[in-house]
């Protein structure tokens, strides 16, 4: 079993945001924790961020990915371990708005842990089926997902997000949601713990309503995922041969 | 050829003789059906039943069709594995489907070259025909049968005057059809009607996104997708496969499923018709979809292809493609 922990909160202030983390995780027991997307808007910028939570991280046991923040034109997040960067990942697809002001990462790649092989896809990642695809086939165990999505929450529109991806690819993931105003805007999503769907188990772990604060926390049973893709190995079944051929890959 | 063989075949071709379905059909006084010039679209949910006979098995097919038809469809589809009704027609089959054999892969195999051009040929008629009498297109679900040598679950499309427009071979099997020997289609058609162009994969075929984003690349603006599943109904089971699909490829999608037990058999499944969440109404992807998993049914929806094309034209979403990620690594992924 892996542990797996999510903390969902609004931030307005870093002052605010540096309590609820410590509040929130203290005597925490797990091997992950995923905080929200856009963490680093409360902060100066990247450098303060970064430096902040390379402390936080420091003294903990466990992998964090600290949310998201902007840097050199891109939307990034990390994953760290022990005050280390151990994985860089660049949000590869945009929003109108966002090629306004954001640039394109042109890499997806896994991360090998103590837990398993991690990928993380954010913002407008979530929507488009190739990238978790792209993780999926490079052997990810774990994908985190920073939501983003505006405006009143709709519970259709993330579910064509990250849930869908979990279900084709037979992974884990774990989500967590932009809330509130940030940056002038309104963002709202649920904190989820995907499985792929097994026998009594509809793909949600855990689920925490759009606007709550908290932190949730959930084992992954490696265990009946290893079992269900014996029983339904879906990657056996991919046609490459009419994917090179239609899409010339 | 052994005795057996000639035996059999002389039985199968009595059994699933299709003169008298052919007079049957010809006795029939259906008048025209007004469309009001709307596109509506229906997804049939069959109920699996063994029938006795080719009319019995078509009066099923047929009593769903004038439904779609009163209601003014004028684009049907049918389920996955509509073949499996007309099993029905061999003496004892009940007590076969009751009886999990150990290994019955090769055995299931030969039946299906065995019994496929009889069950083809009913069932060409029988879509066909429904086709005609109603003046509508019609994909009349899906059946394994050989072809060219081999086997294959393939999707056939009907046109309102009855001629075979053209098929679909299912591009992603199950660990069962593996076991069985099908084999999977190497292309998606793509099939030009007057409202629009339709593609007609084949139930698992929408588990895997890459058929969508095929049939999306070749400017499909709706699929007609049967399914059969074989599981206990579970409202997120079910809703993976053609709804999330819809949702990124911007297609409507029409699902029509094979729903009801026999023996062994639980299939389940709600027929729907679903659109791209901006699209509908309760901004949830669904036009229409069935109350029941279980049992006959027919669900329409009304379809504005105009609509759909605008929405595509200036959809973010659609327009968001990073090409280069994909070629760098799909082009190693892809490989085997």
């Amino acid at each position: 079993m892996v542990r797996v922990s999510m903390l969902q909160v609004h931030f307005k202030d870093a002052g605010r945001l540096k309590e609820d983390l410590f509040r929130y995780t203290d005597s925490l027991e797990t091997d992950l924790l995923v905080l929200p997307p856009f963490i680093g808007s409360v902060f100066q910028d990247a450098g303060e961020y970064m430096n902040f939570f390379k402390g936080f991280s420091r003294d903990r046991k466990y992998l964090i990915v600290p949310g998201s923040f902007y840097e050199d034109g891109y939307h990034k997040a990390v994953i760290m371990l022990e005050g280390r960067v151990i994985h860089q990942q660049c949000q590869t697809h945009l929003s109108g708005p966002e090629e306004g002001y954001l640039k394109r990462g042109d890499s997806l790649d896994i991360c090998e842990s103590s837990i398993g092989r991690l990928g993380i896809l954010m913002g407008n990642d979530c929507y488009h089926p190739q990238t978790g695809r792209i993780l999926g086939l490079q052997g990810a165990d774990i994908v985190i997902g920073l939501y983003t999505a505006e405006g009143i929450y709709n519970r259709w529109l993330q579910i064509s997000g990250i849930w869908q991806q979990v279900q084709q690819n037979q992974f884990f993931a774990v989500e967590c949601s932009a809330n509130g105003y940030i940056n002038g805007k309104w963002y709202s999503g649920r904190g989820i713990m995907h499985n792929p769907i097994w026998d009594g188990s509809d793909g949600f772990l855990e689920e925490m309503p759009e606007n709550m604060e908290g932190l949730i926390t959930c084992n992954l049973d490696f265990e009946k995922l290893k079992q269900l893709i014996k029983n339904y190995p879906l990657y056996r079944y991919l046609n490459k041969e009419l994917y090179r051929k239609e899409m010339g890959y | 050829m052994g005795l057996y063989d000639i035996a059999a075949k002389a039985f199968l071709s009595f059994r699933f003789r299709s003169a008298p379905l052919k007079r049957y059909i010809e006795r029939l006084g259906i008048t025209g059906f007004d469309r009001h010039g709307r596109l509506i679209a229906a997804a049939a949910q069959v109920e699996f039943k063994l029938h006795k006979s080719p009319v019995e098995y078509f009066e099923h097919m047929r009593g769903l069709a004038e439904k779609a038809a009163i209601q003014g469809a004028s684009i049907m589809a049918y389920p996955e594995n509509i073949h499996l009704p007309l099993f029905g027609l061999i003496p004892g089959i009940e007590k076969q489907f009751a009886e999990e054999s150990p290994d019955t892969g090769n055995d299931e195999r030969a039946s299906l070259m065995l019994l496929g051009p009889y069950v083809k040929n009913i069932y060409l008629e029988v879509f066909s025909s429904i086709a005609k009498l109603y003046g509508m297109y019609v994909m009349g679900g899906s059946i394994t049968v050989p072809e060219d040598g081999e086997l294959y679950n393939i999707a056939y499309l009907f046109g309102p005057d009855g001629s075979l427009i053209g098929t679909q071979r299912k591009l992603h099997l199950t660990p069962e059809e593996e076991n069985i020997g099908v084999k999977a289609g190497d292309t998606l058609n793509v099939f030009e009607l007057p409202f629009g162009r339709v593609a007609l994969p084949v139930c698992m075929d929408a588990t895997y996104y890459e058929t969508f984003e095929i049939a999306r690349m070749k400017g499909v603006d709706i699929v007609l997708l049967p399914i059969s599943n074989l599981e206990d109904y579970e409202f997120y089971r079910a809703l993976r496969g053609i709804w999330p699909r819809v949702q990124e490829s911007r297609i409507i999608g029409i699902k029509s499923a094979l729903a009801g037990k026999v023996a062994i058999f639980n299939f389940t499944g709600r027929a729907g018709i679903f659109a791209p969440i901006d699209l509908t109404p309760d901004g949830n992807g669904v036009i229409n979809v069935s109350p029941n998993y279980l049992g006959d049914d027919v669900v329409v929806g009304e379809i504005d292809i105009d609509a759909l094309r605008r929405y595509r034209e200036n959809d973010a979403l659609l327009k968001d493609r990073n090409e280069g990620l994909y070629r760098k690594y799909f082009s190693i992924l892809y490989r085997d």
